[in-house]
Parts: C-alpha cells; sequence; structure tokens
C-alpha cells in the first residue's frame, strides 16, 4: 500500500442518455495495492458507475472528475482509458461472432503499444504471450481459435474477462459482478486468477451482490451503495454483517434519513 | 445528344449510331450478332425506361447512365499493347491466367492465355465464328433473351445487342477440368465520356469444371463513362463453373451488367459479384435451374460510399426438381450511398424437392445511406424448402464499447467488425489467394486509404 492515490472520483453524477439520473454524487479514492469491494441492492447504480469509469456510451457524466493517476479519465475515450490502465470485467461478456478472440487481442495489445510508443509484437512474442496468460485462468486454447465469446459458456466468459485482463496489466480492474452466473469451482478458478495478478502497484474495484466472492478475493475496503450514493464505507466486516442482515438495515438508515 | 428533354427516348442517339454506321458496326461481327440488330433497335426503340425512383429501379436510375452524350468505338480502334501491359494484376500468389479487356476490346492470343491446355478455349467473339460456330449459334442471344424480359432490362440487354460488335468466348470442352483460373481484367480507359459494350459468353460442356474471375477496374483520370455488359452462362450435365467478379472502378463509371446462366442436371454454378467501388452498378442475375439436382450459389457483397450506387437485382428459376439454391449477400452503406437487393426464388410447378434459401442483411453507417431490401419468393410447387429474410441495422454499439474498453480504436474495431460481418461471404469464396486479397481490399476500402481508382499495391496503376 502507499499514499499515491490511483483513482480519485469526486461528486461523480451521471444520467442514462434518456436523462434518468442514477449516479448522484460518488465519492471514492483508491490508492495502488488496494482491494475496494462495491456492494449494494439492485438497481443502487454499482454497474453504471463500473460503465461510467470505462466510457460506456449508455450513460452521461453531469458534474464531477475521476482521475487515474494523473489522467482525467472522463475526458479520454474508452480505448484511451484502456491505454490509460483501467480495465472492465463485464458482467455480461459481449459475443462478437466473425472476430476471432486471437485478433481480437492482438488488436488490443498492438493498439496499447502503439499508445506507449512501441513496436508491434511479433507473431511469435504474441502467441507465447497468449500462452502464458491462458494459464493464469486455464483458458482451453480451443477458445483462442474461436469467435469472441461465441458460444462461450457462462464460465468461459468470466474467465475470458480475467484472461483480457491478465494480458493487458491494468493499473485498475473493475469486476462487475463477475461471480454472477458462475458455479464454485468457475469461481474458485476466476479468483484465484485475480489474485495471481494482484501486485502493490495495482488495485481491484469488486463490484457484487453477494458476499461469496469476497471469501475468494479479499477486500481491504467495503462501499455501499445505494441509490446512487455510497451510503456507508467500512472494512471487509461491513460484508459479513451485510451477508447476515442483508440490506434493509441500510436501506431503513438512508431512508429515515431523507 | 445534347439538350434532349427527359421524356425524349435516350437511347435514341444510340438507334441513330447504330442507323448511320450500319456498315461499320456489322463488318467483321459474327453473323449471329448482325442477326439480332433489327430487333434490337426496334426494341430500344420502343421501350419503355422505368422512371427513375420507382421498382425495380429504385436508386439505379438508366435514364442518367444512356442519356449523356457517350461516344462508342464503332470503328474499334485498339489501345496500343503497351496500355494494357500497364494493368497486371499482382493479387499475390494467385498464378491465374491473365486476359486484358481494354474498354470493350478483347485482343487474340495473349500471352496469358495461352496454354490454358486441350479443350479450353478463351478467345474474341469473332474468332470464335470460325473457330465454333456451332457454340456461338447455339447460345448467343438465347440465354440472355430480349423477348424474355421487361422494361429496364429489356432495355439494357437491346442496346448492348444493338451495339456489341464484339466480346469473349469462354469454352472449355466435355469432361475438361481448367486447373488456373481465368481471370479478364476489364479496364476502362476512356479520354472521353464512353459507353463501353462488353459481351462474353461462358460455355461449359458437360462435365467441365473451370473457374473464372472478371475484375472492372478504371484507369486514373478515364472519363466518366458506362458499362453495358451482357454475359451469357451455359452449364452442361454435371458442369461446374466458379464465377467472381470483382467491380473496382470510379465513381464516375456506371455500369449495367445482365448474367444469364441456364445450366443442365446436376449442374454447380457458384456466383460471387463483389462491388467495391463505382458510380452507379447494377447487376442483373437471372439463373435458370433446368436440369435435375443442379445447385447455385450466390454470394454477393457491397460496399457502398460517398453517392456509389450499390444495386443487385437477383433471380433464381428452379424448373427441375431437386436443385438447391442459396442466395445471399451483404451490404455496407456509408455516407450518402444507396444499396438496394431485390432477389427471387421461383419454383415453377414440377420442381419438387426445390431447396432455397435467400438471405440478405446490411449495415448502415451514417444516417444519410440507405438501403432497399426485397426477398422474395413466388412457389408454385407443393413439395419444397423455401426460405428467405432481410436485416437492416447499425452495428453494433455493445460490441463497438466491449472492443473499445479492450483498448481497440474506434474506427479498427468498426473495420473489424464489418470484416466479421462480410466473413461467411468471403468463406464461400474457395479461390483462397482472391479471398485474402479481397479481405485486404475490404480492409483498405473501410480504411479509406485508397486512391480514387485502386489500391495502393492494387493492379491497375502503372508502375
Amino acid at each position: 500500500m502507499s499514499n499515491d492515490i490511483l483513482l480519485q472520483v469526486k461528486g461523480l453524477r451521471a444520467s442514462t442518455t434518456e436523462g434518468k439520473e442514477i449516479l448522484k454524487g460518488i465519492d471514492l479514492t483508491i490508492r495502488p495495492g488496494e482491494v475496494h469491494a462495491i456492494m449494494g441492492p439492485n438497481g443502487s447504480g454499482k454497474s453504471t458507475l463500473s460503465g461510467v469509469l470505462a466510457g460506456d456510451p449508455r450513460f452521461v457524466v453531469t458534474a464531477g472528475t475521476a482521475t487515474l493517476g494523473d489522467a482525467d479519465l472522463l475526458a479520454l475515450s474508452p480505448e484511451d482509458r484502456s491505454h490509460e490502465g483501467l480495465f472492465l470485467s463485464f458482467q455480461y461478456p459481449v459475443e462478437i461472432p466473425g472476430v476471432s478472440m486471437v485478433n481480437f487481442m492482438r488488436a488490443a495489445v498492438n493498439a496499447k503499444r502503439r499508445y506507449q510508443g512501441l513496436e508491434p509484437l511479433g507473431a511469435a512474442d504474441f502467441l507465447k504471450l497468449m500462452r502464458q496468460k491462458r494459464s493464469v485462468v486455464e483458458l482451453d486454447n480451443k477458445l483462442a481459435s474461436r469467435s469472441v465469446n461465441e458460444g462461450f459458456s457462462g464460465g468461459e466468459k468470466k474467465r475470458n474477462e480475467i484472461f483480457q485482463m491478465a494480458v493487458l496489466e491494468p493499473r485498475l480492474s473493475i469486476l462487475d459482478e463477475t461471480d454472477s452466473g458462475l458455479d464454485i469451482d468457475a469461481l474458485r478458478i476466476v479468483a484465484s486468477g485475480v489474485n495471481r495478478l494482484r501486485t502493490d502497484r495495482n488495485a481491484t474495484i469488486v463490484i457484487t451482490h453477494y458476499q461469496r466472492l469476497l471469501d475468494y478475493i479479499k477486500p481491504d475496503v467495503v462501499h455501499i451503495l445505494y441509490k446512487g450514493r455510497i451510503v456507508y464505507t467500512g472494512g471487509p466486516e461491513l460484508a459479513l454483517e451485510l451477508e447476515q442482515r442483508g440490506y434493509d438495515w441500510i436501506k431503513e438508515q438512508v431512508d429515515e434519513v431523507q | 445528344m445534347k439538350g434532349q428533354s427527359m421524356n425524349a427516348n435516350p437511347l435514341q442517339q444510340y438507334i441513330d449510331l447504330a442507323r448511320e454506321h450500319r456498315d461499320l458496326l456489322e463488318s467483321g461481327s459474327p453473323a449471329v450478332m448482325n442477326a439480332l440488330r433489327d430487333r434490337a433497335a426496334e426494341v430500344c426503340a420502343s421501350v419503355e425506361l422505368p422512371r427513375d425512383g420507382s421498382r425495380p429501379y429504385l436508386y439505379t436510375s438508366l435514364r442518367r447512365m444512356f442519356a449523356p452524350d457517350l461516344g462508342v468505338n464503332i470503328s474499334r480502334l485498339l489501345f496500343s499493347a503497351t496500355a494494357a501491359d500497364a494493368f497486371r494484376c499482382r493479387v499475390p500468389n494467385i498464378s491465374t491466367a491473365v486476359g486484358i479487356v481494354a474498354n470493350d476490346t478483347f485482343a487474340d492470343d495473349q500471352p496469358g492465355l495461352s496454354n490454358l491446355g486441350a479443350g479450353v478455349t478463351v478467345c474474341s467473339l469473332r474468332r470464335a465464328a470460325t473457330l465454333m460456330p456451332e457454340v456461338l449459334q447455339r447460345h448467343y442471344g438465347t440465354i440472355v433473351d430480349i423477348e424474355d424480359m421487361r422494361n429496364g432490362d429489356r432495355a439494357a440487354v437491346a442496346l448492348n445487342t444493338l451495339l456489341a460488335q464484339d466480346g469473349i468466348l469462354v469454352h472449355v470442352a466435355r469432361g475438361v477440368h481448367v486447373d488456373r483460373t481465368i481471370q479478364l481484367v476489364q479496364v476502362l480507359n476512356a479520354a472521353a465520356p464512353t459507353l463501353a459494350v462488353r459481351r462474353m459468353l461462358i460455355v461449359l460442356e458437360a462435365g467441365a469444371d473451370a473457374s473464372l474471375l472478371l475484375c472492372d477496374h478504371t484507369a486514373p483520370g478515364a472519363a466518366a463513362s458506362t458499362i453495358s455488359q451482357v454475359t451469357e452462362v451455359y452449364l452442361g450435365e454435371d458442369a461446374s463453373l466458379s464465377l467472381y467478379t470483382l467491380e473496382e472502378s470510379a465513381s464516375d463509371t456506371s455500369r449495367l451488367c445482365r448474367t444469364g446462366v441456364r445450366t443442365g442436371r446436376g449442374a454447380r454454378l457458384s456466383m460471387a459479384p463483389v462491388t467495391l467501388l463505382c458510380g452507379t452498378s447494377r447487376n442483373n442475375i437471372a439463373v435458370s435451374l433446368e436440369g435435375e439436382g443442379a445447385e447455385c450459389n450466390i454470394n454477393g457483397m457491397a460496399l457502398a460510399d460517398g453517392s456509389m450506387v450499390a444495386d443487385n437485382n437477383s433471380v433464381v428459376y428452379h424448373k427441375a426438381p431437386r436443385c438447391t439454391t442459396l442466395q445471399n449477400f451483404r451490404y455496407v452503406v456509408d455516407d450518402q450511398a444507396r444499396g438496394s437487393f431485390e432477389g427471387m426464388i421461383h419454383v415453377a410447378e414440377g420442381a419438387h424437392h426445390t431447396n432455397g434459401e435467400q438471405n440478405n442483411r446490411n449495415v448502415l453507417l451514417s444516417d444519410g445511406a440507405r438501403m432497399h431490401s426485397l426477398p422474395q419468393l413466388e412457389i408454385y410447387c407443393d413439395d419444397v424448402k423455401c426460405g428467405h429474410g432481410s436485416a437492416t441495422g447499425r452495428l453494433d454499439e455493445r460490441q463497438m464499447f466491449y472492443m473499445q474498453s479492450r483498448g481497440i480504436p474506434a474506427a479498427e474495431a468498426r473495420t473489424m467488425l464489418i470484416q466479421a460481418f462480410m466473413a461467411d461471404i468471403l468463406d464461400a469464396i474457395r479461390l483462397e489467394p482472391l479471398r485474402l486479397r479481397l479481405q485486404m481490399l475490404v480492409d483498405n476500402r473501410l480504411r479509406r486509404d485508397v486512391a480514387p481508382s485502386g489500391c495502393a499495391d492494387c493492379n491497375i496503376c502503372p508502375q
């Protein structure tokens, strides 16, 4: 851990393109080496927050700032946010028939290298990189020759997300409901992959509904998001408390104040 | 004809021209071609061109194509051999047998077409008239027959028949397999606006097997011109033909191409009309499956941007039992361009166990782009399996965002998605070097780093 700040979000407000406000002022500070969990009931804005940080065009930022290192995230295109070291593991990874995993990853890797002023990776080096990173999540070689996510099982899709994360080596990873749709074995593989990629220079945001994933990926900080605001921040014990008591007590407290 | 009103018949100038220069037009032309001219002139004079904006010529204006004062090379001036020499196909590893067509002139004895082997003939129709008159007699003007057509199609074919003085015969004798792909590079290179009148006859006798690649190019700096092409194809019993047509001309080159095919029992036809660059281009394809168990695959694609009009009209007639048709067309339309697809599978009475599938999918990349799609089935037989579908939309925003979120720049993501969209069509091209080449051309086209009349290492630019 360090005193440097990796992600700084201040007063972030965002709406859907139809004008419905979902995030109503988010503040978040994440330092290198940290794992933050963001929990909250359905519809509280968890996925919107991850989408807004990654530049999802379905949302419009109406106020606030977000910086990743020195980069003004909100001013960057989604691709440049990625080049700056942001990674979003999608809750619902998108199928892209006709685009092979290999071409997809080659385009991603070389775009980042171009951004960094490096030469594109040669064929042999690229394949070696793929081989190495596949082992992180035990991704079958056969999947690599298929179209992106096409015909992948739920578990394979999530493993594929972590594989991409391993290849791109982000500074900040956002795992959006990575546990949804996973059986216990797949969950273990995905979580161990995430843990293997942790260093004291990168950080992770784990967005989840349940405590279950947090048994495997231990958070340093737990936030509760409700009605578009972070209403509660605590240590790992907060997640356990939520598991036992549910979200109602939080809702009651917040709704009372309002 | 200058100053003519819109009501005048734009074909009148060509009728007059043909009348004035009758002797020149007929001298040296095969008798079988001359025999059809009077009737063709009659049809040209009486036919009503479709009104602009009316189906089945919604976006293609025949008036605009033919109304300009276009010159016809009626005295058969030959382009110098060196001009043709400049056009070399440099598709890597393609090793085709290459012939050149300069505007509408095909010179016999081109070195690229020697050594095709016994039973394979590629020659001018004039030479064919002495070499194999019976082939010409049997097929010329019978597969694409003026009397079978209506309105625009009829006018276009009549005009071609009226003015065509020569053309190309590709003939493959019974049972002969042609190892190398025959490639004909048709280059438009006119100093003044020209009507190029191209005519082709492809005859594969029973059991013959060949693949043919037709490339349409326009030389840089050529005057705005129109191409009228009529291609007649006859496939004998169990014959097999792959016919690839690649159009990469210029934004001021218009083209109207009628391809008629008649197949015998068990014949296999695979067509791939590809439109990459043109002004207005209309393909009329009519395939008649007349013998039992014939197969017809048409995989077409068009990339249209600027003010291009890419227009395909494809009809397959099932006249015999147990024939199979697959029509698959994909368009990507950008800017103010227009795409049009009208397809038809027509199943005649008695053509039982017909298997027909027709599919058209399109992507619009801009607000100004338009696509007209009309897949149709006409079935007069109970025992058939036919389906059709059409879908037009934009690139998938979720896919775009997913790719961008992995660092792939928007323009590159777009290109990759369009290539993926075209993948089915490209995969169906069995000629591998051509498939790879097309992938590259599609890629270049999408990246817009093409010169006005070709990409950097394209075959058509003088070295």
